[in-house]
């Protein structure tokens, strides 16, 4: 009897947390994690991905175990170009927001080993809010590397208004 | 009295068209002058290692871009594109060098830029040198380059990020921003290269 009741009892916890979990792994999706192999004997690299975040939140920090790891934003300004550590990158609600190539990227330095087309790593990505979410980066050949993917970010970044979309 | 005061605003107001003319002139006129003077003579040692000059290169169309290894999202993104660019020359590919000048030196040897080129094209030059003869070689292409000193005690570079045609007699002919596309850098190549 009191058994029974224990295994209801879980198994009623079990499905008041089910939506719960899925609701948190949906929280916050990153997909598309990519970098390009590395060229000759070159030990940093730029890792990319998109972000849907449910809800408004802000990547504070990045970590991988094959390298450092650093929030990086690349910004022209009158022609020159400036990589800069930024410490929070504001994601809007419900908005792709895109590290992209030319924009804001993670920037992986001190590679022990080249990255090879195909490899696999993985890069935990910290949020304010939802917290940590890990994500498998995928090491793309260095010449078939650079997709059409949108730019980097959303509209309003500051100072990057001359970096519109290819035509 | 009247007159005297509209001859001294009339006076005025020609001796102000004449100096915004003046001015306007000399602002156009040095555009024109520079556009003509990028590029020029240089002196640096190729990723085998061997001296080389501008004048070794004459007789080819020039794609020059400045950057440094360690940079990881401009200059590899740059270099893709002036690779995948080529790719779409068809045969006026064979007259097209791709030519990337550190403005590193001090990490990026002749040894470093060889594995590094190589990895966007068999047809990559890559140039260092000493600091006097890269320092000669930014100016000559109008090149920005500083150090930024990062947290972990290294650097980044501060760089001009921009793509120069040259022509075969080493005469510039146009620039790109390093994030054109390479369907629209190979169709202008094409349209230069006769």
């Amino acid at each position: 009897m009191n058994y029974l009741t224990l295994s209801r009892r879980l198994a009623l916890i079990g499905l008041c947390l089910l939506p719960t979990a899925g609701w948190a792994a949906d929280a916050v999706q990153v997909s598309d994690a990519w970098t390009r192999a590395t060229p000759g004997q070159a030990t940093s690299s730029a890792v990319y991905l998109t972000i849907v975040s449910a809800q408004a939140d802000a990547v504070v920090a990045a970590t991988t175990p094959i390298a450092a790891a650093s929030l990086h934003l690349h910004q022209m300004l009158n022609g020159i170009g400036q990589m800069r550590a930024v410490e929070r990158v504001a994601i809007t609600a419900a908005t792709p927001f895109h590290f992209a190539p030319m924009g804001y990227h993670i920037m992986v330095t001190g590679l022990k080993a080249p990255l090879k087309p195909g490899d696999h790593f993985p890069l935990t990505l910290n949020f304010e809010k939802a917290g940590p979410v890990t994500v498998a980066v995928t090491v793309r050949p260095l010449r078939e590397s650079t997709p059409m993917t949108p730019m980097s970010g959303m509209d309003a970044m500051p100072g990057m208004s001359n970096m519109d979309m290819p035509k | 009295m009247t007159n005297y005061l509209k001859t001294l605003g009339y006076g005025f107001a020609i001796a102000l068209f004449a100096l915004l003319a003046y001015t306007a002139y000399t602002r156009f006129a040095g555009t024109a002058s520079n556009a003509g003077v990028v590029g020029g003579p240089f002196t640096l040692i190729d990723q085998n290692g061997r001296t080389v000059t501008d004048k070794d290169f004459k007789g080819r169309w020039l794609i020059v871009y400045f950057g440094y290894t360690h940079c990881p999202d401009a200059c590899p993104t740059a270099l893709n594109n002036i690779g995948a660019t080529l790719d779409q020359l068809g045969a006026k590919r064979s007259r097209v060098t791709p030519i990337f000048i550190t403005i590193d030196p001090a990490r990026d040897t002749a040894a470093t830029l060889k594995s590094y080129v190589a990895s966007f094209g068999p047809e990559f030059v890559g140039l260092t040198g000493s600091d006097a003869a890269i320092t000669a070689a930014e100016q000559a292409y109008h090149v920005y380059a500083a150090k930024h000193p990062t947290t972990d005690g290294g650097y980044d570079m501060d760089h001009s990020s921009v793509l120069y045609v040259m022509d075969p007699d080493g005469r510039f002919v146009t620039n790109f921003a390093d994030e054109t596309d390479p369907a629209t850098l190979a169709e202008r190549l094409k349209s230069l290269i006769p």
